[in-house]
């Protein structure tokens, strides 16, 4: 029969000599034309708001552009060459780095631990899960400013629990510009864990659990069967996923923003780009630091890409 | 036996605690979120803090309602999160369809490329729209916004879609065709209820991702009685006096639309989670 052909052909009808009812009027048209229609909505919004801008913001980061003058000259590479020279660029680069580094990590320990957890059979399981993953989908405004007010060093609900567990210690003020890294740490991984909590209980379903209960009657412990049986069924996904939330939290801005401020213990280079094309309208050497956000993050997906292609092939 | 019973015992123990951490940790900042905007003010700074309230008061509500536009900025998010999900979507499951149905030379390498877009950041693509959309007047304009959302709405939904529609089996649509309907009838009354769960699950996420997304809203709009939701309430939060009943108010408020989202498709959101996000 001719239908097996149709995925890749035209309509199933096209030449089969079947009663020409459905046939659509008109001549007819290869897939490819088809294919070609239905992504043309796409493509042009893609080539408008993405592929444009970013030629745009190339041609912005050689020049002089500030956000109040209207006329703007090339200046070369003298943006890049300013903040390679810049030691706060090289602070900002130390500072993100450890931001990714540490929230990646954090995350990444604590959601495998959580979806093991969610994994088990509970009452109310359903529940549980719905609190676990709730960070994710809330505001980082709201989460931001929750977290504000629970940290607040004056009227925080925080300095009562530390009262609680230390009576009588002063509780320190994890607001304060010395300790607001840390803080921005916590609540970063508070916000995003559920990301890694969730990917991971997918694929911890997709586990035959009678290799798990095999090896339980062969008396592994429950460390053993996690080293030995989950772990390595869970390592690509765990690949995927550093690669993916690091270049996530390489780039976030708005908690880091909303929570922090723009002080240089969490000037990331989000921050700083934001800070001088909105603060100080700069806009070309702020398309610079965009740039080499840019050009970081290309590298990135190529890694994460080759390291997805190459998953679905061995697992195909 | 024993050593059984207690190994189940120890098991129990050690999810109990985990399930009450995970909880406490997870649901409190809600509950304080919750609490506060409905604190009188006696107790909003007494110490200890109380932990629960037998006396709500909902002026932080009344006080945002009256002194705030606050209805504008729900509307102003409404319309551009919709918008936003609505081109993201529709354009979406078009191309999405045509990838799996007409493979043709270069889609591949147009998949790719979306592939790329889907890891874009927000912060490198608003430098650039900021200064074209300044030049192309479409600052403090709804359009813009549903643009400037569709920008990472269709790379986003294009990624999650894809797994969606190759899954739906060639042989229904041929089904379809041996009963005399054409490519577009098939398309819609046989292809696309197929694959309503990732429809949903995507238009999901593209709708909270307009939702709750600070910097574009921060940039692109300078007028405020166009101002988004989490743009208002960072401004309330900046003005002088930090008024906390109000500001609880309208985070509560603001994750409403969250809150259903998430309670009445989670079963979708998991699903398109799971075959999207991570292969």
């Amino acid at each position: 029969m001719s239908l097996t052909r149709t995925t890749t052909g035209g309509p199933p009808h096209a030449g089969s000599g079947r009663r020409p009812l459905a046939r659509p009027q008109g001549p007819r048209m290869p897939g490819w034309f088809w294919g070609a229609l239905l992504l043309s909505p796409a493509f042009l919004l893609v080539l408008g708001v993405i592929a444009a801008p970013i030629a745009y913001l190339v041609r912005l980061s050689f020049t002089d552009a500030h956000a109040y003058l209207p006329r703007f000259g090339s200046v070369g590479f003298d943006n890049y060459a300013a903040l390679l020279r810049a030691p706060h660029f090289w602070d900002s680069v130390r500072t993100t780095v450890w931001y990714a580094g540490l929230t990646v990590g954090l995350q990444l320990v604590l959601g495998v631990l959580i979806a093991l957890l969610l994994h088990q059979k509970f009452h109310g399981r359903g529940v549980v899960r719905l609190v676990a993953l709730a960070p994710y989908m809330v505001p980082s405004i709201v989460v931001a400013l929750v977290w504000r007010w629970l940290l607040d060093p004056t009227t925080g609900a925080y300095s009562w629990f530390i009262d609680k567990v230390w009576p009588g210690s002063q509780p320190p003020n994890l607001l304060s510009p010395n300790l607001i890294f840390w803080s921005l740490i916590a609540v970063s991984v508070w916000m995003f864990t559920p990301f890694i909590v969730i990917s991971v209980l997918a694929r911890l379903q997709t586990i035959d659990p009678s290799t798990v209960e095999a090896a339980t009657v062969d008396g592994a412990g429950a460390w053993r069967r996690f080293w030995n049986i989950v772990l390595p069924e869970l390592k690509p996904v765990l690949y995927t996923l550093i690669l993916l939330r690091f270049m996530f939290m390489f780039t976030k801005f708005d908690v880091v923003y909303l929570f922090a401020g723009t002080g240089t213990e969490v000037r990331t280079l989000p921050v700083l780009t934001f800070q001088r094309i909105f603060g100080e309208a700069r806009l070309g050497s702020g398309a610079a630091v965009a740039m080499i956000l840019f050009v970081l993050l290309m590298i990135f997906t190529t890694v994460y890409l080759r390291t997805l292609y190459r998953q679905r092939e061995e697992t195909a | 036996m024993t050593a059984a019973l207690h190994r189940v015992a120890r098991v129990r123990w050690y999810l109990l605690i985990g399930i009450v951490l995970l909880v406490a940790v997870n649901g409190f900042p809600f509950y304080w979120m919750a609490l506060t905007s409905v604190k009188p003010g006696t107790e909003l700074f007494s110490f200890p803090p109380t932990f629960f309230t037998t006396a709500p008061d909902f002026g932080g509500f009344q006080r945002l309602f009256e002194t705030t536009n606050f209805l504008t900025y729900a509307k102003n998010s409404l319309i551009i999160a919709t918008g936003a999900t609505a081109v993201s979507v529709a354009v979406s499951a078009l191309a999405a369809y045509g990838l799996t149905r007409f493979p043709f030379p270069g889609s591949r390498a147009f998949s790719t490329a979306i592939l790329y877009a889907y890891t874009f950041a927000p912060i490198v693509i608003v430098v650039p729209l900021y200064g074209m959309f300044r030049e192309a007047g479409l600052i403090n304009n709804y359009l813009g916004m549903i643009l400037a959302y569709a920008s990472f709405g269709v790379p986003f939904s294009l990624w999650l879609l894809q797994p969606f529609f190759r899954a739906i089996p060639a042989e229904l649509e041929e089904a379809a065709f041996v009963d005399g309907a054409n490519r577009v009838k098939s398309a819609w009354y046989v292809v696309l209820p197929q694959a309503a769960p990732g429809l949903i699950a995507v238009s999901v996420f593209t709708f909270l991702l307009a939702w709750e997304d600070y910097l574009f809203a921060r940039v692109l709009i300078t007028q405020e009685h166009l101002k988004t939701l989490p743009i208002a309430l960072h401004d309330l939060y900046n003005a002088s006096l930090q008024d906390w009943p109000l500001l609880m108010a309208a985070a509560v408020l603001i994750n409403v639309p969250v809150l259903i989202a998430f309670l009445f498709v989670q079963r979708y959101l998991v699903a398109g989670w799971g075959a999207g996000a991570i292969k």
